[in-house]
């Protein structure tokens, strides 16, 4: 990585492709991504991170690609990081989330990286939280992740993200569906997009009463947005500044311990699995006996 | 192993994403990253290519060869080490001008197979020809 502070701002291609290729080795994974995190993680975290998930076709990235004019006068430069899932059979992947993009508002102010989630299980592919760092350290003010299309329990974009938007549908569920754990948990905003649809009245009722059951002061705020002709964008987008506005530093420096603990964990599991694939990972002559925590010692003792 | 990054794109203002479509499902069932991007401009392509940091390019092409020949020039000067693949209505003349350019070329009546195994070795999974 050359300085990755000075990449990718300044429309050079030079420093454009080293900053994917960062990226890239993120994805590859191994001591690599680990050494580049982690000198990404010594300048101080100033990026705000916002998160956009929801169920498949629920609009996630053409409501990104309505709301990026507004974040490009705000921010001046945004980073997109957009998940899509890998395929269990093949590990190939169909990455479409730039087909709703309106490419009128793309210039060098905006870096967008499509992200497979290569077998990742929370919403996010395992090289997303490294890859907002690195973003953060080359000085893009603004991280917008995508998630994957979820269900109701892959939320890691939360440990991520100072603010996510949660985005549904009208008939997306019943009162049962909005009171269950998970989802309408976790949101900062909702957002009922393609309000143009049967069932939004109803829609924005079951919503708000689950919401209001939340142990918080002032429940999350439903907005409702048409994206692809963007009704309802410019006021979503007024209160997701403001959120990102108010949004404690307690939670930037809550990304950097997690990335920090991550990587350490990834280390710790690296290690192991070199050591066993050692020799001194072999059972002792009494094998049947042997147990996870001889083994354990063993890898213990190895360490030291 | 690392899966391999295609990104697709379709030059020009032609709408048709039957073939696009079809053979990003191919590369995907292969075990292809396919990164669509759709209808594009040069510079939307090149900027693409880059952010994305594709081991592969692979242009659609309807209507204009000019058009293809601008993009190509473009992603080959942007990064020079970056292979491109091109399928379409391509007429015969227009083929031979990308495959000057050292593009390998799938006209209509190309096998999705003959394109796997053309991103295979374009992005070295197998040996070169």
């Amino acid at each position: 990585m050359s300085d990755a502070s000075t990449a990718g701002r300044e429309g050079d291609f030079t420093a454009r492709r080293s900053l994917a290729k960062s990226i890239s080795a993120i994805e590859s994974g191994g001591p690599e991504a680990l050494a580049i995190e982690q000198r990404a993680l010594q300048k101080p975290a100033s990026a705000h991170v916002l998160g956009i998930t929801g169920p498949p076709g629920a609009g996630k990235s053409s409501l990104i690609s309505a709301l990026l004019p507004h974040a490009l006068d705000h921010y001046g430069a945004v980073a997109i990081l957009a998940v899509d899932p890998s395929s269990s059979l093949t590990g190939g992947a169909l990455l479409g989330d730039r087909v709703r993009m309106d490419y009128r508002h793309f210039d060098q102010k905006v870096f967008f990286r499509s992200m497979a989630s290569r077998g990742y299980q929370g919403g996010i592919a395992a090289a997303t939280r490294a890859s907002v760092n690195v973003l953060d350290a080359a000085g893009w003010p603004l991280v917008i992740i995508e998630t994957l299309g979820i269900g109701q329990v892959e939320l890691d974009v939360m440990a991520l993200a100072d603010r996510v938007a949660v985005v549904l549908n009208p008939g997306w569920g019943d009162s049962f569906q909005a009171n269950k754990a998970g989802l309408t948990e976790q949101g900062d905003a909702f957002v009922l997009n393609k309000a143009d649809r049967p069932g939004l009245e109803n829609a924005i009722m079951l919503l708000e009463q689950s919401l209001q059951c939340l142990p918080t002061m002032t429940p999350p705020a439903v907005f409702t947005t048409i994206a692809t002709d963007g009704e309802g964008v410019p006021e979503l987008w007024q209160a997701l500044a403001q959120l990102m506005q108010d949004a404690p530093q307690e939670q930037q420096n809550r990304r950097r311990s997690h990335a920090v603990r991550e990587g350490a964990k990834t280390q710790l599991l690296n290690d192991f699995e070199a050591f066993l694939a050692s020799p001194a990972a072999a059972s002792p002559e009494d094998a049947p006996s042997d147990s996870a925590a001889n083994l354990l010692q063993r890898f213990y003792r190895q360490q030291d | 192993m690392k899966p391999k990054r295609i990104l697709m794109a379709k030059t020009g203002l032609d709408g048709h994403w039957r073939g696009p479509t079809i053979v990003a499902r191919a590369l995907r069932d292969a075990g292809f990253e396919v990164i669509m991007i759709g209808m594009a401009t040069t510079a939307e392509i090149v900027a693409a290519a880059i952010d994305e940091d594709v081991d592969l390019v692979g242009l659609n092409i309807g209507g204009h060869i000019d058009v293809a020949l601008r993009a190509v020039d473009a992603v080959q000067s942007a990064a020079p080490d970056m292979p491109i693949f091109a399928g379409g209505t391509i007429p015969p003349h227009a083929c031979k001008q990308l495959e000057a350019k050292g593009l390998e070329v799938f006209p209509p009546g190309s096998m999705l197979t003959d394109i796997v195994d053309s991103a295979n070795r374009l992005t070295g999974l197998s040996p070169a020809q």
